[in-house]
């Protein structure tokens, strides 16, 4: 039976995003959601998949109910204080502990995860335009005394475009210290909060 | 000196940081406010079950009743955590047509904190409907 496969495929995905939990309690749980589901199918009077779907859909997100589940079960891991604190600290043992961890949801690992890239993506856009800018001089032909005292100009001006390379060196330098220490801060934060309770 | 685009890019990165401080802030919010639905939740639960054992499924259809919306899906981690904390029992029970069902029963435990949660909500949101009431 069609219907029959759908509800075993939905149970399937909560058993895959029940992680660190006892094989009995996991039996057990979804025993029990699927003594509800059936009984809910069994008092809808339309028997059509898309109703099966509908009330799949209002029972919720498998993830979700799994994450909920997991929610207040003690943690068989890192705590979560080390694992926020080693984030901010440093920050790639700390977000690989956070995925292994199942104290917070993946979309929230994912965000958290996210936020540190997002800022070192923004900081090398941002250097890379400031360099350009720097950078850019143009090819030197030297043809009469004119033209001669017109690159003397250019070493001149190339010289002060040098005094703002470096200092938009020192900038870049300076920001990418702010953003590798500030985000893993921000990542950290973030995990604090959406600690499940 | 420092061009403008190094200023620019100065301007861009506080106000990229500022505005993740505010998304951090909104997100905080949000979440304290699931996290007070979700306490309450629980002991509406608790005080469906008083009246007498019920299974998940009848829980979650009495509380809709009560205007109460909810995932369904997510009473049963509800009832899980309830069950762990010791505010109530379960047992399954066979049916002679149907799946086998699981009930729920108030332990003395459940009851002496519905009481207490009782007290606290009554002054809880009293002195919520003062305030934004009033002012």
């Amino acid at each position: 039976m069609q219907q029959e496969k759908i509800i075993r495929e939905y149970l399937q995905e909560i058993e895959d995003e029940l992680q660190g939990v006892s094989r009995k309690a996991k039996r057990e749980f979804l025993r029990e959601i699927e003594s509800h589901l059936l009984e809910e199918w069994e008092m809808t009077e339309e028997k059509s998949q898309v109703a099966l779907l509908n009330m799949l859909e209002r029972f919720g997100d498998p993830t979700v109910i799994a994450a909920e589940f997991q929610g207040k079960r003690e943690s068989l891991g890192t705590p979560s204080w080390v694992i926020i604190l080693l984030t901010v600290f440093v920050w790639p043992v700390g977000i690989v502990l956070a995925w292994l961890s199942p104290l917070w949801s993946r979309r929230d690992k994912a965000i958290a995860t996210f936020i540190p890239v997002l800022s070192l993506i923004l900081l090398l856009v941002g250097s890379f335009a400031v360099y350009t800018e720097f950078s850019a001089v143009g090819e030197i032909q030297i043809t009469d005394t004119a033209e001669m005292q017109q690159f003397e100009e250019r070493v001149v001006e190339k010289g002060s475009r040098f005094s703002e390379r470096f200092w938009g060196l020192v900038y870049s330098v300076f920001l990418g210290i702010l953003l590798l220490t500030g985000n893993p801060l921000f990542s950290g934060i973030y995990l604090a909060i959406m600690v499940r309770a | 000196m420092p061009s403008g685009r190094v200023s620019g890019l100065v301007f861009s990165i506080a106000i990229y940081l500022v505005l993740k401080g505010i998304w951090l802030y909104t997100v905080s919010m949000s979440r304290q406010f699931i996290q007070i639905k979700k306490g309450a939740l629980e002991f509406c639960v608790l005080a469906v079950i008083e009246t007498g054992e019920k299974y998940g499924y009848e829980i979650v259809k009495l509380l809709t009743q009560k205007g109460l919306t909810i995932q369904e899906g997510t009473i049963y981690p509800l009832l899980a955590r309830l069950k762990r904390e010791g505010y109530v029992e379960a047992y399954w029970q066979e049916r002679d047509q149907g799946v086998p069902r699981k009930y729920y029963a108030i332990t003395a435990e459940g009851k002496a904190a519905l009481e207490e949660f009782r007290v606290a909500w009554a002054d809880f949101s009293q002195a919520v409907n003062s305030i934004i009431k009033e002012g």
